[in-house]
C-alpha cells in the first residue's frame, strides 16, 4: 500500500483481502468490515498509526467485538478495550476484527476444532503456527497491515516464522496485559506481529504507551551469539538460510561467534512446562470444574494436570528459572543479543501429528516449540524475523536479548531481514 | 476445583505423569536459598 493511501483505502484493501482470502485461510473469528469503514470515514486519524487497519487476537478485549478465547460457546461481551487495543486506536489505528487463536491460546499448531484451523497464507495445507495463528496470517496475507499477539511459549514467533512476518515478543511488562485472557501470567507477553521490522517497531512503541526512533539496520561492532545446540535442531534448509543471514550481518560489520547455552532443551522446558501447567490451571479455576468437557481434550489435557502438582513444585520451578536466567546472563557476558532459529522447520502440512527433522521423528508440536520455548523465561525480548523462503515457504530468525534490550534486538532484526 | 484428573481420561492422565517425572528432575536442594521469580529479573 502506497504512502499517500487514505485512511479509507488502506482499510477497504485489508477488507478486500479479507473478503476474497479469509475463506480458504480462516485469519479472522470476527471480522467487523461496517465498524471499521465508519471509523475510517467518521474520524480525521492522527498518531504514529495513523489510519493502519490491524487485527486483534481473540483473546484480547476490543469493546464492542465479542471475545471467544477461541473456544466452545465460551463468550464474553466486554464494554471496555483491552489496554493495548485502547492505545494503538489512540495512536490512530483501526480495528478490522478478532484474529484466530488456539483454543485459550493453548497451543503452537494453529489447529482449532471449535472455530477451524487456521491455515499458511503461503500454503493453505500447511500450518499456520499458533496461538497467535490469526494475527500472523492476518498480516501475512494483507487482511492488516498488524496485529497485536501473545506469546507464553512462542506464540508470537513460531506462526511469525511460519508464516514469514515480523512477530516481538517484548521485554515482560512493558506492554500491559489487562483485558487479555491469560494463559500463564507470569509468561505471558503481548506484542506485535507485522509485515517489517520498522512496522513493528512502530507498533511495539504505540503498545507500551511510547515514541522513539524506528530501530535502524546498523550493526557494526556489535556482538552476536549464534546458538549453535538449536542450529542443530533444524532442518537443512532452515539452517541454511540462517548460515546465510550470519554472512549478511558479519559483512554488515557484526561480530558472530557460536555460544553454549545451558539447559535448553531438558531443564528449561521442565521448568516451562511446570509453571504454565499450574499458571493456566489457576486461571481456568473460576470455570473449569463446570465447563470441563467443552474443553478439547488435548487442551483439557494442559490445564487439568496444575491442579494436581501443587505449591511446592510451582515455586521449585520458579526458583530454578530463576537459576536459569543467571546462567543464561552469564553465558551471554561480553555479547549483546543471541540469534536462533524462531522454528528448526518449514511449515509443516496440517495433518502431519510427526514430522522427520534430520532423520528423527519429533512430534510436530514438540519440534515447532523446540527453539522458542526456552527464551520464554528470561523476560527479555524475542524477535522473529522473516528472512527468506525455502521451497516456497518462510524461514524466521530469532533474535534474543536482555531485558528492555529492544533497541539492539531491533537493529540486528532490521540488519537480518530479508538476509538469508 | 477438581481434585487429582481422572485415570480414565488418558491424555490428562499421561501430562500429569510427565510433569511429575519432570518436577522429580528439578531437584530441591540446588534451588535452597533462591527466590521464585519476581518482577524484572536481576540480569547483569
Amino acid at each position: 500500500m502506497s504512502a499517500v493511501a487514505s485512511t479509507t483505502e488502506r482499510v477497504e484493501a485489508a477488507i478486500a483481502a479479507a473478503e476474497r482470502l479469509d475463506p480458504t485461510i480462516n485469519a479472522y473469528l470476527h471480522l467487523d468490515p461496517e465498524g471499521a469503514r465508519a471509523t475510517a470515514a467518521a474520524e480525521q486519524r492522527a498518531g504514529p498509526l495513523a489510519g493502519m487497519p490491524i487485527c486483534v487476537k481473540d483473546i484480547i478485549d476490543v469493546a464492542g467485538m465479542p471475545t471467544t478465547a477461541g473456544g466452545k460457546d465460551w463468550i464474553r461481551h466486554p464494554d471496555a478495550d483491552a489496554v493495548v487495543v485502547a492505545r494503538l486506536r489512540a495512536a490512530g489505528a483501526i480495528v478490522i476484527g478478532k484474529g484466530n487463536t488456539n483454543e485459550f491460546a493453548c497451543g503452537i499448531d494453529g489447529r482449532n476444532p471449535h472455530k477451524g484451523d487456521c491455515r499458511n497464507p503461503h500454503d493453505p495445507d500447511r500450518l499456520s503456527g499458533g496461538s497467535s495463528s490469526g494475527p500472523a496470517a492476518a498480516v501475512a496475507s494483507g487482511m492488516a497491515e498488524a496485529a497485536i499477539g501473545t506469546d507464553t511459549s512462542g506464540s508470537i514467533r513460531v506462526p511469525a516464522a511460519l508464516c514469514g512476518v515480523v512477530g516481538i515478543r517484548p521485554t515482560r511488562g512493558l506492554v500491559p496485559a489487562e483485558g487479555v485472557v491469560p494463559l500463564a501470567w507470569s509468561l505471558d507477553a503481548v506484542g506485535p506481529l507485522a509485515p517489517d521490522v520498522g512496522t513493528a517497531s512502530l507498533v511495539l512503541d504505540a503498545m507500551a504507551g511510547r515514541e522513539r526512533p524506528i530501530p535502524r539496520p546498523e550493526v557494526t561492532g556489535v556482538r552476536i551469539g549464534l546458538a549453535t545446540e538449536l542450529l542443530a535442531l533444524a532442518e537443512e534448509p532452515v539452517a541454511e538460510a540462517i548460515g546465510a543471514t550470519v554472512d549478511h550481518l558479519r559483512a554488515q560489520g557484526a561480530g558472530v561467534v557460536d555460544v553454549a547455552l545451558p539447559d535448553l532443551a531438558g531443564r528449561a522446558t521442565a521448568i516451562h512446562r511446570i509453571v504454565q501447567a499450574c499458571e493456566v490451571a489457576a486461571a481456568h479455576a473460576p470455570w473449569f470444574a463446570r465447563q470441563r468437557d467443552r474443553y478439547a481434550p488435548e487442551v483439557r489435557a494442559r490445564i487439568e494436570p496444575g491442579y494436581s502438582l501443587g505449591a511446592e513444585v510451582y515455586l521449585r520451578a520458579q526458583r530454578h528459572r530463576r537459576l536459569f536466567s543467571r546462567s543464561f546472563a552469564a553465558a551471554i557476558r561480553g555479547l549483546d543479543a543471541v540469534i536462533a532459529p524462531a522454528s528448526p522447520v518449514l511449515a509443516p502440512r496440517i495433518a502431519e501429528e510427526e514430522i522427520t527433522v534430520r532423520g528423527e521423528r519429533r512430534p510436530t508440536r514438540a519440534a515447532l516449540l523446540s527453539c522458542a520455548m526456552a527464551f520464554s523465561q528470561l523476560d527479555g525480548p524475542a524477535v522473529s524475523v522473516p528472512i527468506g523462503l525455502r521451497e516456497g515457504l518462510p524461514v524466521g530468525l530469532q533474535v534474543i536479548g536482555r531485558p528492555h534490550a529492544e533497541d539492539v534486538v531491533l537493529r540486528i532484526a532490521a540488519a537480518a531481514e530479508g538476509g538469508g | 476445583m477438581t481434585g487429582r484428573p481422572d485415570d480414565a481420561d488418558p491424555l490428562v492422565a499421561a501430562e500429569l505423569a510427565e510433569l511429575e517425572a519432570l518436577a522429580a528432575a528439578l531437584p530441591a536442594d540446588e534451588v535452597e536459598g533462591v527466590p521464585p521469580v519476581a518482577g524484572p529479573q536481576d540480569w547483569e
